[in-house]
């Protein structure tokens, strides 16, 4: 008996250090990257220039299916590219290399760039381009925020090198639908699954800079240079991308030189960048206002449908404050849906001055008085109303709790519900809030695709508009727009739009977003670029 | 009973700093210096000033206050919880404990599958299920702690059952409930103050931890927790934050503690003797 | 013997069918339809009647309650736990296999922090009762179980990572990641350890085999680790054993904490996206490895200890 005993405590004991052992060996191995890396990063300082990076990012890579939008976009952009790119002074040839426009508009003729191929060795000809259309359309519901997707005839290659495409009517922002990130762009052919993506691919295999090497999910992403590249090679030739959801330890990790560079609009937040202003070892820069910070009101709620109250609450907010208080300055107050600086959007809208009487005026004018218990009530109802935001992003919350305490003093009663990214996402389409964060999508997106967007549940906007009378007339004005040839209609088409939304007071802009980088200071070459989920890989260098 | 707890200072004591914590909460609105709810967002991360004694937070709101008004949902929801699972498990104990037969089997049973549930992970299933709120956080923790007062309070009453006394009231036919309620709960309310003043504890961290994941309290109720939550984000930054709610998170606790092993000695001499 | 080991693992399977059916029914209780669900994830932009119709049939749903528990069941023991609602390309299992591992490690290392620190500790109480290390031992004991865990990893986090600089902040990659949070889930349990072991060796001193052993002018070093130590330790592993489950369950605060890619961080991440599939999982999983554990550590006491097997049940 009493052998027994010692025996099985033995074997337990043994159970538990293998366990135990288990456990320390994965450690090794898992550790094994980084312990390289780091050790690169140490040699290089004193022999050789650096030449590979550390990136961070809030959550993995994800499907990165570029005809789908469940990836990361930094990462689609690496891997794959498109017909066109957009820079600042216009379209740019990449996959085409011109291209051609019909007189009236509805024929645009590509000639496909030659010798390029996927990273799998298959020719990125006009063929593998058709196939590449070819499996958009087939998802054609999915992708109907692009206009140009209501408007297409077909396309065709009729020979190697020239692609085509047919539409029914004029449309000006085609190019720029071309050259988004995604959903048009190429990916191998050979990645299919029969011919089809909307399913799900076999490989992320594109044409980009950078092929997608390996990588553990939730953990971290590594890409390595495209060595059959058919522009210039990166200096750069591995990015590790690690996975860090929390802010605060992002900027632990950089500080630590555990990752050299943090990149987003919403990565970090502005006590952190106010910290780093002055630091010689880390570079901070901001970009110019990308899009606008909003929050939208579901214009088919009881208390807002009432437009008295949407133009109070516009008042109630002081758009000043949270510019100066949350982001210290960085991010500049927003007055109108659309920066003046966007295209067709200087047309002289008068702000919502921030004034608490006026509002308390107006709420008052609309029928509302204050209760025993300080909240506002009219027929019985009382003034509540939810306010969703992201959980993910770092300010939102802050901005949140700002705007329910000044609300609260009015008498409106704002409770503050945060969510993860993709339920926040879900719950905006399906119109499920009453209040909810938006950004519009900045450029090159603004002001057409934005709007576009407006005419369908595919985003907060549609379920949020549907309470407006002059929706139908609205919406019909944004279907002229895009497809109108000539400039002074087009404007006067853009101002009516314009106009009708600010009135309607179904937008409160907040401030004018800007993308921030964090960097250690040895790294060169890096600038913002039009398209604002890109990161500038190309052109960094130590 | 009452002489030997004036002479337990730890039990005169601890109880005393609770009843104070209890009062400062009740009578915040009167002492707080600040509203707790008041942004100042120009004078964030304030340190300490006469107007803001512990500085304020990052939306430039009055630490104190919120320390104040935050004892009603850390206390106040802590009791709450285990006045619902005393509740519910005394109720669950005295029925098994009482009838016995197949009521007792249905219930042991039950409680034999509650027991079996690590706790924590089934306060985050419960959660998950009934959706984030408040409510659902204190019916999460009454779901998994009364099963084991049921079984606490059945053994205690399958003990007393067989005492003479109760056997003396049965044969003189006084009605069952009577029994239950005039003999029976006094009997085990010694080892009932004990192990609930040990769980009020457990159920403060519990619910706070619950705050701090944001899966409890929300904001901007102040409640210490989901203090803690906030000071998280800006570890770096402002590592001042997170130390005043931690601190009065432990005293509160080790009060609670400290309580409950007073109270065991008060209660149960049969232990100072030892 | 044998009979009673027999006993005790036919009680557990009951226990078991409970659970799983427990975790069944919850999935079955959450607000949304299962088909309106799937449509979601299967990025259908437009929702309607004869579509969720057409997927409650596909999927089952409009079967009977109990078939579609039985066939849920079958599923599961074919290690086939449903696919992700948040991400439509991954399976449950999948996931949990990913993060398993994280939490296996970060458990087994407070394990061995549990033991390595609490043993001795609780030995040397023992051994210089109400001495200065005892006392000193007993006051930290008794803070540190006050202390909340997710306080006790900020402030570690602050002091070792950010003020000493000693250890990075989170996340997993080498063993140094792993010495906070294993530390931080440890503390609790080892104060509860140094408890248990302190008090059984006290307890122990005062059996009449030590006052033999005294008697018969062994060495004091002698009684003391060869029987006093070894008699009391033979209950804490049982206890330890017991508890391993609850320390896996335990992560779940600390690994949100120091951002540690386990079940923990997997399980707060699905109940914010209210990914049922995943959480219904992890609870099973967690529900199982507690019975299994117990039953183990349960056997394996009364094996050792004849005295133990009629109380035991």
């Amino acid at each position: 008996m009493k052998k027994n005993v010692g025996k099985i405590i033995l074997a337990s004991a043994l159970c538990l250090s293998l366990l135990v052992g288990c456990g320390s060996s994965n450690s090794g191995s898992s550790s094994s990257v980084s312990a390289s890396g780091s050790e690169t990063a140490e040699t290089s300082e004193t022999t050789e220039t650096k030449d590979d990076l550390v990136f961070v990012n809030y959550r993995d890579i994800r499907d990165l299916n570029p005809h789908l939008y469940a990836g990361e976009m930094y990462a689609q952009e690496m891997i794959f590219e498109t017909l066109v790119n957009i820079t600042e002074d216009g379209y740019e040839g990449c996959l085409a290399e011109s291209w051609d426009i019909s007189e009236d508009g509805k024929i645009y003729t590509f000639h496909i760039r030659p010798n390029v191929t996927f990273s799998d060795g298959e020719v990125c000809d006009a063929y593998a381009i058709k196939a590449n259309f070819d499996a958009i359309i087939e998802n054609k519901e999915r992708h109907t925020w692009l206009e140009m997707m209501n408007l297409l005839v077909g396309v065709s290659a009729p020979d190697e090198n020239t692609f085509v495409i047919e539409l029914s009517e004029p449309y000006y922002p085609l190019l720029t639908e071309l050259g988004v990130t995604r959903p048009f762009a190429m990916i191998s052919p050979a990645a299919m699954k029969d011919g089809s993506t909307k399913d799900g691919v076999n490989a992320y295999i594109g044409t980009g800079s950078y092929v997608l090497k390996d990588f553990v999910t939730d953990e971290y992403a590594v890409f390595v240079a495209n060595e059959n590249y058919w522009g210039e090679q990166p200096a750069i030739k591995e990015i590790t991308v690690k996975v860090i959801p929390d802010n605060q330890t992002r900027i632990l990790a950089l500080e630590k030189g555990e990752i050299d560079f943090i990149f987003g609009k919403n990565m970090i937040d502005a006590d952190a960048i106010n910290q780093y202003q002055d630091s010689e070892d880390f570079t901070v820069a901001l970009s110019d206002p990308t899009s606008t910070r909003q929050i939208v009101l579901n214009t088919t709620n009881s208390i807002l449908s009432d437009k008295t109250v949407r133009q109070a609450l516009q008042h109630a907010t002081n758009k000043q404050a949270i510019s100066d208080g949350i982001f210290y300055g960085l991010e500049q107050p927003a007055e109108t849906l659309f920066a003046e600086t966007v295209p067709y959007c200087d047309i002289g809208l008068e702000p919502y001055e921030y004034s608490a009487e006026q509002a308390a005026q107006m709420l008052e004018e609309a029928g509302w008085t204050k209760g025993s218990d300080g909240i506002l009530t009219k027929d019985g109802q009382r003034m509540s109303l939810e306010l969703l935001y992201n959980s993910d992003s770092v300010t939102e919350k802050s901005i949140a709790e700002y705007l329910q305490s000044e609300y609260g003093l009015l008498g409106i009663e704002l409770t503050i519900h945060g969510e993860e990214e993709q339920s926040y996402r879900d719950r905006m389409k399906a119109g499920d809030f009453d209040m909810v964060f938006n950004i519009c999508w900045g450029t090159p997106y603004d002001p057409q695709s934005s709007l576009a967007a407006m005419r369908a549940p595919v985003y907060g906007d549609y379920a949020a508009q549907q309470g407006l009378e002059d929706k139908s007339e609205i919406d019909e004005a944004i279907t002229n727009i895009l497809v109108s040839t000539d400039e002074a209609e087009r404007q006067e088409l853009y101002t009516f739009v314009l106009t009708r939304l600010h009135e309607d007071a179904v937008y409160i802009p907040l401030t004018y977003e800007c993308n921030k980088a964090i960097y250690r200071s040895d790294m060169k070459g890096f600038h913002f670029t039009q398209t604002q989920y890109e990161v500038p890989f190309e052109d960094l260098s130590f | 009973m009452f002489r030997r707890f004036i002479k337990n200072k730890t039990a005169v004591g601890t109880v005393a700093l609770v009843l104070i914590i209890a009062i400062l909460g009740i009578l915040a609105p009167v002492i707080a210096p600040n509203d707790p709810y008041k942004t100042d967002i120009i004078n964030k991360f304030a340190s300490f000033s006469w107007q803001y004694p512990f500085g304020t937070d990052n939306l430039g709101r009055c630490i104190l206050s919120r320390m104040l008004y935050g004892i009603r949902p850390t206390l106040g929801l802590a009791v709450l919880t285990m006045l619902g699972t005393i509740g519910l498990g005394a109720l669950m104990g005295l029925l098994a404990g009482y009838f016995r037969g197949i009521i007792e089997e249905v219930i042991m049973r039950v409680v034999d599958v509650m027991l079996s549930f690590p706790s924590q992970v089934m306060v985050f299933a419960v959660v998950a299920l009934l959706g984030i709120n408040v409510q659902n956080v204190i019916l999460a923790n009454v779901f998994i702690k009364w099963a084991w007062y049921a079984r606490m309070i059945r053994t205690g009453v399958m003990q007393y059952r067989e005492r003479n006394f109760i056997q003396f009231s049965r044969c003189v036919g006084t009605p069952e409930r009577f029994i239950l309620i005039r003999h029976l709960i006094p009997s085990i309310a010694a080892d009932l103050a004990v192990l609930s003043s040990l769980d009020v504890g457990w159920a403060i961290i519990n619910i706070s931890t619950l705050s701090f994941l944001g899966l409890g309290v929300q904001a901007p109720t102040p409640e210490w927790g989901a203090m803690l939550n906030e000071a998280k984000n800006v570890l770096t930054s402002n590592p001042t934050q997170m130390i005043i709610p931690g601190i009065a998170i432990v005293i509160l606790v080790s009060a609670f503690n400290l309580m409950g092993d007073a109270l065991r000695d008060v209660l149960d001499p049969k232990e100072v003797a030892e | 013997m044998k009979q009673y080991v027999i006993k005790r693992i036919l009680t557990a399977i009951p226990l078991i069918i409970v659970i799983s059916f427990v975790c069944f029914v919850f999935i079955n209780l959450i607000p949304s339809n299962p088909a309106e669900v799937a449509l979601r994830v299967r990025q259908v932009p437009i929702i309607t009647e004869e579509a969720i119709a057409e997927v409650e049939a596909e999927l089952g749903l409009d079967k009977p309650y109990f078939i579609r528990y039985i066939t849920w069941l079958f599923d599961c023991l074919h290690g086939d736990f449903g696919i992700s609602y948040v991400n439509p390309s991954r399976t449950v299992a999948g996931e949990l296999a990913r993060c398993l591992p994280a939490t296996l490690q970060l458990a087994g290392a407070s394990l061995v922090m549990v033991i390595l620190l609490s043993i001795p500790i609780g030995f040397l109480c023992a051994v210089y009762k109400d001495g200065i290390f005892d006392k000193v031992m007993r006051g930290l004991v008794f803070i540190t179980t006050a202390m909340p865990p997710y306080w006790v990893g900020l402030l570690l986090m602050w002091l070792v990572a950010i003020k000493l600089d000693l250890l990075p902040t989170s996340g997993n990659g080498s063993w140094q990641h792993l010495i906070l949070p294993a530390f931080t889930v440890s503390l609790s349990y080892i104060s509860t350890y140094i408890r248990l072991i302190r008090n059984n060796m006290l307890e122990n001193m005062k059996q009449d085999y030590v006052l033999y052993a005294n008697v018969r002018g062994l060495p004091q070093k002698q009684i003391l680790i060869k029987h006093i130590l070894k008699n009391s330790m033979h209950t804490c592993i049982v206890a330890i054993g017991m508890s391993i489950p609850q320390l896996i369950s335990g992560t779940i605060v600390v690994e949100n904490v120091f951002a540690w890619p386990g079940l923990g961080t997997l399980c707060i991440s699905s109940i914010f996206n209210r990914d049922y599939p995943v959480i219904q999982t992890y609870v099973l999983l967690i529900g199982v490895l507690f019975v299994v554990f117990n039953l183990l550590f349960d056997i394996l006491q009364t094996i050792s200890d004849p005295r133990m097997r009629k109380e035991g049940m």
